[in-house]
């Protein structure tokens, strides 16, 4: 019987849910319901009763008139030639690549989250402030390097958010199966998550009966901890549910975004490419570099609004050449002709 | 063996449905069953042409449809012929007979 649904919801895969798609399907799987029910009945094996209902379905362009999904029949048809198609071992993969980068993400959100207790656990156990400082930045670094790297983790699945793609019946249904089994875990995640959150002030109230320095700063961190956490799931846990829904979603997929490394490849010249590839890690080097060896932290802000303007003067100038150069090219191909 | 054509069987699907519905209520399967049984297996009438045929004709006003609760308790939807849907079943029976009387005029005898 489970063939047979499968069967029919491969048939009606992409149709829009309209009220008579939706009764439709629910007669001809009524029919065929009562179809195998007897068949099996007067001593047919499964096999041959799963066949024989199959055989005699039919065909959905019967029903297009009546359904009014003639156009998207068609449509369906055509843009089907123009969707590149993912293999089942692709999508698998690019599960398995989206969850590491799901982790690295959430984590590293966690570590900025979290990176405050270092300065406040050194003042708590009254050691060097200058140990909680530097062990917060290490945290944050990390927390950054981790948010990076679960972009380049996804690098060469970029293409998937800007063309056009399309998945078969057989990752689909493995799709389906592994998000039932992932829902579960995902409303204990995400309410685990969302409950932490809601709970951060518990530990404040527990440590505020303690009294004393050290409580009182215990306390200030385990609510960062507790954020820290609670955050970790919630990202965790929707990216997860939303590259399932994603995946499921993807032949009907009709807003594309534009590709980052066109973007990027609008600037043609290399050395300014380069330049702005490696623009923020550079600023973010040196504003740690210089706070550090000035420690005035008061002043040295100042480095982040000065890097974005210089950021849109370099992207602006350069484009501004290259249409320049492009027009030049342009009037010396003109000059030829003459 | 010689097949039907489901393009020439196609305007007579809806008499064939008729007929039955004639007799009784039924329902999806009982009717593609009772086509068959009727024809010898000589017809076996698809799902999807089975369902088209319901809902043109609950649309033209033929049939009407109720939902009814079956010997196994499960729900099915159950199909009704109304006084519009009688007079439309008269009307292609006179239709089949002249259709018959004519073609049969043109079918050779000799050669079976």
């Amino acid at each position: 019987m489970e063939t047979i649904k499968n069967y029919l919801e491969s048939m009606f895969r992409g149709l829009p849910l309209t009220e008579k798609v939706m009764k439709a399907k629910s007669e001809l799987l009524q029919m065929m319901e009562d179809k195998y029910t007897e068949l099996i009945r007067s001593g047919k094996t499964e096999n041959e009763a799963v066949g024989e209902v199959i055989q005699n379905f039919g065909n959905l362009d019967d029903l297009a008139d009546d359904l009014g999904i003639k156009e998207i029949l068609y449509q369906s048809k055509y843009s089907e030639v123009q969707r590149r198609k993912l293999s089942f071992e692709e999508v698998t993969e690019y599960l398995d690549r989206k969850k590491m980068s799901a982790l690295l993400k959430a984590a590293g959100i966690m570590l900025c989250i979290i990176c405050v207790i270092f300065p406040i656990m050194a003042d708590a156990m009254r050691i060097n402030e200058i140990i909680g400082v530097v062990l917060m930045f290490v945290s944050v670094g990390i927390g950054v390097v981790l948010m990076v790297s679960a972009r380049t983790v996804m690098e060469q699945w970029h293409f998937m958010r800007s063309e056009p793609c399309s998945i078969d019946a057989v990752s689909i249904d493995y799709l389906k199966n592994k998000n039932r089994d992932f829902m579960p875990s995902y409303s204990v995640m995400h309410s685990v998550g969302i409950l932490l959150c809601i709970l951060c002030f518990i530990p404040a109230v527990i440590f505020d009966e303690f009294g004393g320095h050290f409580w009182d700063n215990l306390s200030g961190a385990m609510l960062f901890v507790f954020v820290g956490l609670g955050v970790f799931l919630i990202v965790y846990s929707s990216s997860l549910k939303r590259t399932f829904s994603r995946l499921l979603g993807i032949n009907d997929q009709t807003e594309f975004f534009e590709p980052e490394e066109k973007r990027m490849e609008k600037i043609k010249n290399p050395t300014i490419r380069a330049i702005m590839m490696c623009f923020w890690p550079v600023v973010t080097c040196i504003y740690l570099c210089v706070s550090f060896l000035t420690f005035k932290w008061h002043m040295t802000w100042l480095i982040w609004p000065i890097a974005a303007a210089v950021n849109t003067i370099i992207i602006a100038v350069a484009k501004t050449n290259e249409e320049n150069r492009k027009s030049d090219k342009t009037d010396r191909r003109d000059y030829r002709e003459d | 063996m010689t097949a039907i054509s489901s393009d020439v069987i196609r305007g007579y699907n809806d008499t064939m449905i008729l007929y039955l519905l004639h007799k009784k209520p039924s329902y999806g399967y009982e009717i593609s069953k009772d086509i068959k049984a009727l024809s010898e297996e000589k017809y076996i009438i698809k799902e999807t042409t089975l369902y088209s045929a319901f809902t043109r004709m609950e649309a033209n006003g033929y049939v009407e449809s109720y939902s009814q609760e079956a010997d196994n308790g499960k729900r099915r939807t159950y199909y009704r012929i109304t006084e519009k849907g009688r007079s439309y079943y008269k009307e292609k029976t006179e239709e089949w007979n002249l259709t018959k009387e004519v073609i049969e005029k043109f079918i050779s005898r000799e050669e079976s």
